[in-house]
């Protein structure tokens, strides 16, 4: 990859990858850190990393990062139990974006991540299954059981409401 | 005969799972009949079949098994789900859509999952794109500053390093001069430091030509500079500048001295330097404390010259290595035997000088 390629990437990529990050770590400075992290470990592997897949090299260094800071802050939650199934109808909601959002920060953070590398960037299931190391069938379960828990959040909510 | 007292076992088991030709149990009891001693394990040998396990089965066949009829309630959700992955099948989306056309309560579920599609926010931007593309970019603010910062500390230490030269003998600066910054008073004296705070002088009483060069006419500076007493004389300390029994106002020759040498009344010395005239009590009694003085030989000098520098090209190639993003680094290189350092290196990564060290 080329200076040029890199500089095109960070055009490119830098938007999308904050977002994932910003989602799930939920602080600004906290993201910012990682996509820089993640920006620093792309140029020192520059002239390794094809500009084809800097993207999924990215997102794959991103998310490792991301995860790391959970571990070493013990604030990762349990990748499988979806223990905040239960909700509280105390808040009001003006729109489905925001009854959304509010439902995927209650996501558990495995599910939380593969739906967004899946809604907001495209990745198929293959893919998704190498960027955070999963096999890809277990990108379909935690897929299948995230989209099943939104549904069920946005049901009770537009109830409410 | 293929049996034999090797692989009769064999056969033996083949005999009794009924596996043997009618031709191999011939010839296996045609064995059997020259070797009696084998009948009894013949006989004795039975296959052991573990039947324990019969009865037990999976109960939860009918669950596995695909749906063959299509979607129905049973399988909506995931078909519902597939839709909304765009994994289904124009086949099986038609069949969706059947089934909704059936089954109208399922409509608002299918809606539903099909409001669980996220939609990214693009109002959500990284502002601070600059600091992370590197190399050939156009130049940011900071980029300018860093490039001025640079060549400012460059100026200075030109200056620094360029100011009051002197070629050999010793240095006496200044620290904190009243009416010039750094004046430099050049002997062939030696400071010694007593080793109670108080730098002491032992001249040499020789003045080189340089020296003399700068002579001027002390008459028309003597009103200038003031003689003063040396307060460290009056308490009996040693330290002063030995110059003893010569008209006051001339810059002259000085015998190596020793220490007892040294007068302890001490009369105050003018001495000069690039064209201006120095009362040298001022250097030595004017202070305090030794620590206003650096004392420095030429060696040591050069010493500190050179280490500068080196920390300056270390520094300024970091500088330059953050701001255009290519490799530059300045490194020494040591000796294997010695671990002195042999020459200093110049890495641009594709081409790397070397500037040997001098001995």
């Amino acid at each position: 990859m080329t200076i040029e390629e890199f500089n095109t990437c960070v055009d490119m990529y830098a938007d999308n990858l904050y977002r994932f990050i910003l989602k799930n770590v939920k602080d600004v400075d906290k993201a910012k850190d990682i996509v820089q992290d993640t920006y620093e470990k792309l140029w020192l592997k520059v002239s390794d990393v094809q500009s084809t897949n800097a993207k999924s090299y990215m997102f794959t260094t991103a998310y490792r990062t991301m995860i790391d800071k959970f571990r070493s802050e013990s604030k990762q939650e349990r990748l499988e139990d979806s223990h905040l199934y239960s909700h509280s109808h105390t808040r009001q909601y003006s729109d489905l974006k925001e009854i959304l959002n509010e439902a995927v920060s209650k996501l558990p953070e495995i599910q939380r991540s593969v739906i967004m590398l899946r809604d907001y960037e495209g990745y198929d299931y293959r893919e998704i299954g190498e960027i955070t190391g999963l096999h890809e069938s277990q990108v379909k379960v935690y897929i299948f059981r995230a989209r099943k828990f939104l549904k069920t959040y946005i049901g009770s909510m537009e109830a409410v409401v | 005969m293929n049996i034999n007292l090797n692989n009769y076992e064999a056969y033996f088991l083949d005999y009794h799972e009924g596996s043997l030709s009618p031709a191999l149990v011939k010839e296996l009891m045609e064995f059997v009949a020259q070797h009696p001693e084998l009948k009894e394990e013949l006989e004795s040998f039975e296959p052991i079949i573990l039947k324990d396990a019969e009865g037990i089965e999976f109960n939860g066949k009918e669950d596995l098994k695909k749906d063959l009829k299509g979607i129905n309630a049973t399988n909506f959700e995931e078909s519902a789900i597939d839709y909304v992955e765009g994994n289904l099948t124009p086949e099986l989306q038609k069949e969706l859509n059947t089934f909704i056309l059936q089954n109208p309560h399922y409509k608002s579920e299918l809606e539903l999952f099909t409001k669980t599609k996220l939609i990214a926010d693009t109002n959500i931007i990284f502002e601070d794109k600059f600091l992370l593309k590197k190399g050939r970019r156009k130049p940011e603010a900071y980029f300018y500053w860093s490039a001025a910062a640079s060549i400012a500390i460059i100026i200075v230490s030109y200056f620094l390093l360029h100011k009051n030269p002197t070629p050999d003998g010793n240095i006496i600066t200044k620290q904190n001069q009243q009416k010039d910054s750094n004046v430099v008073v050049k002997h062939t004296n030696k400071l010694i430091d007593t080793g109670n705070s108080t730098p002491k002088v032992l001249p040499n009483h020789t003045t080189d030509n340089s020296v003399k060069d700068n002579q001027v006419a002390a008459s028309k500076n003597s009103d200038k500079h003031k003689h003063r007493s040396n307060p460290l004389n009056k308490n009996g300390n040693s330290s002063s500048v030995a110059s003893r029994n010569r008209k006051a106002n001339k810059l002259h020759s000085l015998p190596a001295p020793t220490q007892k040498d040294i007068p302890a009344e001490p009369e105050n010395e003018l001495v000069a330097f690039n064209g201006n005239l120095y009362d040298t009590s001022m250097f030595i009694t004017n202070t305090p404390s030794a620590k206003e003085y650096m004392i420095i030989e030429p060696e040591q000098k050069e010493k500190k010259k050179n280490k500068f520098l080196v920390m300056l090209a270390t520094i300024t190639c970091k500088g330059l290595h953050t701001i255009t993003g290519q490799h530059i680094e300045f490194e020494k290189k040591y000796d294997s035997d010695t671990t002195n350092i042999v020459a200093y290196q110049l890495d641009l990564g594709n081409k790397k000088y070397e500037f040997p060290v001098k001995e």
